[in-house]
């Protein structure tokens, strides 16, 4: 379950980088540079690069907790 | 004891001279991105240099970053066309570690002299111990492999500052070429977005990989902070809740209690 949980926050993490990487293709455009656009992504893409790292995160402490019951 | 002292003594003016070197090589790079091809004296260049290795000695990188915009602003030509070529790439990755650098602070810098110290140490005494254990323990194939490895790291070292040194503009000819191919390739930011999302990958990964060392006792506390944390709203209520049953409870024992006395007392009189 928590390495469902890994894979997942890994996933996300991932993804918010090619929100991100978006985001900013948007601002270099020289030609029509979409800033409003740029900005809504990259709002975005932090948000999904925070809850990729905290299910990350849970995960590996929750599995470090069980191993140390164990 | 005056020996420990003495190495001691040499250790850390050794430690000190590598500081300065890692500060030389800075200002090295950091003249060559601010005021390469400019016809600013050298004096208002050393100033500049000097009050900007002084914000990196306080820990202060915005001084770098600001300095660093300030000459992009006045100094970037038209962007007639983009140039997708290694120089751009250089001039990220220059910009970008001496940025990291001033912002990682003393810490890092006394770190990374230590370590050169160490290494100094061990490639100068490093040879005569080896060859010590190597009599000792009749192991002269241990000694071989190790030198080797050690010569063949200390060649590559030397190759790349080479090849470095004879990229860097430090003679006028050179400069010059440096300069031309700088106006010809357009200094812009094209991999601006693809560096960024490398770097913040690679600063997750290193971050993840340092959460990885935490103790059992570490991560069971932050499961309890997290949980806490997300849960705060409906813990509080729930506990709120347990309160006031608990005082609405007391308060009916008091008032049975007191009844109870009153009618006591009306009994006697009567």
């Amino acid at each position: 379950m928590y390495w469902t949980r890994e894979i997942a926050g890994w996933a996300l993490v991932l993804f918010s980088l090619y929100l991100l990487r978006t985001g900013l293709l948007f601002v270099m455009d020289l030609e029509t540079p979409r800033i409003v656009e740029s900005a809504v992504v990259v709002f975005a893409g932090l948000g999904v690069l925070r809850a990729g790292i905290m299910l990350v995160r849970i995960s590996t402490a929750a599995r470090v907790c069980q191993l140390d019951r164990r | 004891m005056n020996s420990n002292l003495n190495e001691h003594a040499a250790a850390r003016w050794l430690g000190l001279f590598i500081e300065l070197g890692q500060l030389s090589v800075i200002g090295l790079f950091l003249e060559l991105l601010l005021f390469e091809g400019t016809e600013v004296i050298w004096l208002i260049r050393l100033g500049v240099i000097a009050a900007l290795l002084a914000g990196i000695l306080k820990s202060q990188g915005w001084f770098v970053l600001l300095a660093l915009q300030a000459s992009l602003f006045l100094r970037e030509p038209r962007r007639s066309e983009m140039y997708f070529g290694v120089m751009p790439v250089l001039f990220c990755v220059t910009v970008l570690a001496i940025i990291a650098y001033s912002y990682l602070g003393r810490s890092f810098r006394m770190r990374l002299s230590d370590w050169l110290v160490g290494q100094l140490r061990t490639a100068f005494s490093g040879i005569e111990n080896l060859k010590r254990k190597a009599e000792q323990e009749s192991a002269e194939s241990h000694w071989m492999w190790f030198s080797g490895t050690r010569l063949l790291v200390w060649f590559v070292l030397v190759s790349v500052l080479m090849i470095v040194l004879r990229r860097l503009p430090l003679t006028v000819s050179m400069r010059s070429e440096w300069l031309r191919s700088s106006i010809e390739n357009d200094l812009t930011v094209w991999p601006g977005a693809s560096l960024l999302v490398v770097a913040i990958l690679l600063i997750v990964v290193f971050r993840e990989m340092a959460w990885r060392q935490m103790s059992a006792a570490q991560a069971s506390l932050y499961m309890k902070s997290t949980f806490m944390l997300y849960h705060y709203r409906d813990l509080r209520m729930i506990v709120l809740r347990r309160l006031k049953l608990k005082r609405a409870a007391v308060g009916t024992s008091v008032d049975s209690k007191l009844l109870v006395e009153r009618s006591i007392e009306a009994g006697a009189r009567k």
